[in-house]
């Protein structure tokens, strides 16, 4: 009887011990902000027939600040497989969380505020899923970062424009610890000025004329299903398309300095239907 | 006494099921041997025209050619399935026996067993050495971002995508790749050669 008591004790406490393993991610609260619908054209609209379409974004949540190094640290800590010295090369690439002193470390050169950069997309992905999150659409993620500490759409704001450029202009020095900049009207901060971000559907950026091909344009033609169906909407919106030109630019498996992640999730008013 | 033992029993399964769901947590998983750049960390289903699931490794230990396509795509996609035939027909006989294509499909949302079958009527592939398979609609993404495929999905349904057959060795590291279509495939060719070489020491040689 006894043994058998012991027996369930210690199934019970392996059990419990793994479910806490499971929730303490879940536990560990991201702070989110509603970011409300709308509808806009980003800088490439999709189309079908050559008339750039306005994009939905339907009401989600989104983290206020970027995912600190402390965070990302408590992460790889419960995850061992997402630690630098186990990630599979295919996931990310050498630099991948080189800012920490060891793999479980942070040390010196990373502060647990700072935002944890030199992560891949796929790390960042698996980041968000553990805390039942997941990364924001490219979308989602332009909607939110038009926004200023007053208007919903700031992007014809010559003055909020030109912040955001001026930062684009500044070299990478040392990252401020986060939340650092003013909060936007849904109170999320550092969308711009601080670190470039991931985005689920990043390599949905799709940049035909890259000069690599001979660039006749029956041969860009070939290059796409209904090529030339991307058109850029707004030339003056210069911020996105230096972002654009980024995303472009990036593997899943690349790492940088300067380049982070937040993580989303629907929200369940408008999570109803289906997402596209 | 044997309601105990039942218990007992009920507990391990318990904990096996917890300790399963533990992993499925945990997407990308590692078994021991592959090499570290092998896309095949990624485990993934896919369904088959029969509607049999199949793993994205399910080649392992063979040079694959893979791309990603979708069956209702009128214009590139037919273009990648007929490069595809025109390399396997320039491989020496040694080395097409030893290849195989995988088409994944980027449209998980449509293209159904139904629709998988079509495609390979449609086009006549060989079942013993090719695959079209469809995987769960969560599952495109991440392959496509191994793959180095960009893609947008369009108001119209149709999907713009980056056409791109990639070589990928008997561990599943990507050894050349072959953008846009109609492209010269020489390189590539000469790299399944090279991959498709009898014995198990090839992944290693070549590194």
């Amino acid at each position: 009887m006894g043994s058998r008591l012991i027996l369930s004790l210690v199934c019970a406490l392996v059990l419990c011990a793994g479910h806490t393993a499971l929730r303490a991610d879940a536990r560990a609260r991201l702070p989110l902000a509603r970011v409300a619908a709308g509808s806009f054209r980003p800088l490439l609209a999709p189309s079908s027939d050559g008339e750039p379409r306005a994009v939905s974004v339907r009401s989600f949540w989104l983290m206020t600040r970027p995912v600190r190094n402390d965070e990302f640290l408590a992460f790889v800590s419960r995850h061992p497989r997402y630690r630098r010295d186990n990630i599979p090369r295919a996931f990310a690439d050498a630099q991948y969380l080189l800012r920490f002193e060891t793999p479980t470390r942070l040390g010196g050169g990373a502060r647990p505020l700072q935002p944890v950069t030199l992560v891949s997309w796929f790390a960042a992905r698996a980041f968000c899923e553990s805390h039942a999150l997941r990364l924001p659409s490219e979308a989602e993620w332009e909607w939110a970062a038009a926004a200023s500490e007053t208007l919903a759409d700031a992007r014809r704001d010559d003055a909020f424009r030109r912040r955001i450029l001026d930062w684009y202009a500044r070299p990478v020095g040392e990252l401020p610890d986060v939340p650092h900049g003013p909060k936007n009207l849904y109170g999320i901060a550092d969308l711009h000025g601080v670190v470039w971000e991931w985005v689920e559907d990043f390599n949905a950026d799709v940049m035909v004329a890259d000069g690599r091909s001979r660039a006749d344009t029956a041969a860009q033609n070939r290059f796409m299903c209904g090529a030339g169906a991307l058109r850029a909407d707004d030339v003056q919106d210069y911020p996105a398309f230096l972002r654009l030109g980024f995303r472009s630019s990036l593997q899943a498996s690349y790492t940088t300095k300067s380049l982070g992640f937040r993580c989303a999730r629907d929200d369940r008013a408008s999570a109803q239907k289906e997402r596209p | 006494m044997s309601w105990s033992s039942s218990r007992a029993r009920a507990w391990i399964l318990a904990f096996s099921l917890a300790a399963a769901s533990a992993v499925r947590a945990d997407p990308p998983s590692a078994p021991a041997a592959l090499p570290s750049d092998s896309i095949y960390h990624l485990s993934m289903a896919l369904r088959d025209p029969q509607g049999k699931l199949a793993q994205l490794a399910a080649w392992r230990g063979h040079p694959v050619l893979i791309a990603m396509v979708y069956t209702s795509c009128k214009s590139v996609c037919p273009l990648i399935v007929a490069d595809l035939k025109r390399i396997e027909a320039a491989l020496s006989p040694v080395a097409r026996e030893r290849t195989r294509v995988l088409l994944v499909s980027l449209d998980a949302r449509r293209d159904d067993t139904g629709a998988l079958r079509k495609f390979v009527e449609r086009h006549r592939l060989d079942p013993r050495r090719w695959l079209v398979a469809t995987p769960a609609p969560g599952d495109v993404r991440p392959l496509a971002a191994l793959l180095g495929v960009r893609y947008r999905a369009l108001p119209n349904g149709e999907l713009l995508h980056t056409p791109l057959i990639a070589l990928l060795d008997g561990g599943g590291t990507p050894r050349a790749r072959l953008e846009g279509v109609g492209t010269n495939a020489s390189e590539l060719i000469a790299a399944i050669e090279g991959t498709a070489k009898p014995s198990g020491v090839t992944a290693a040689a070549a590194r």
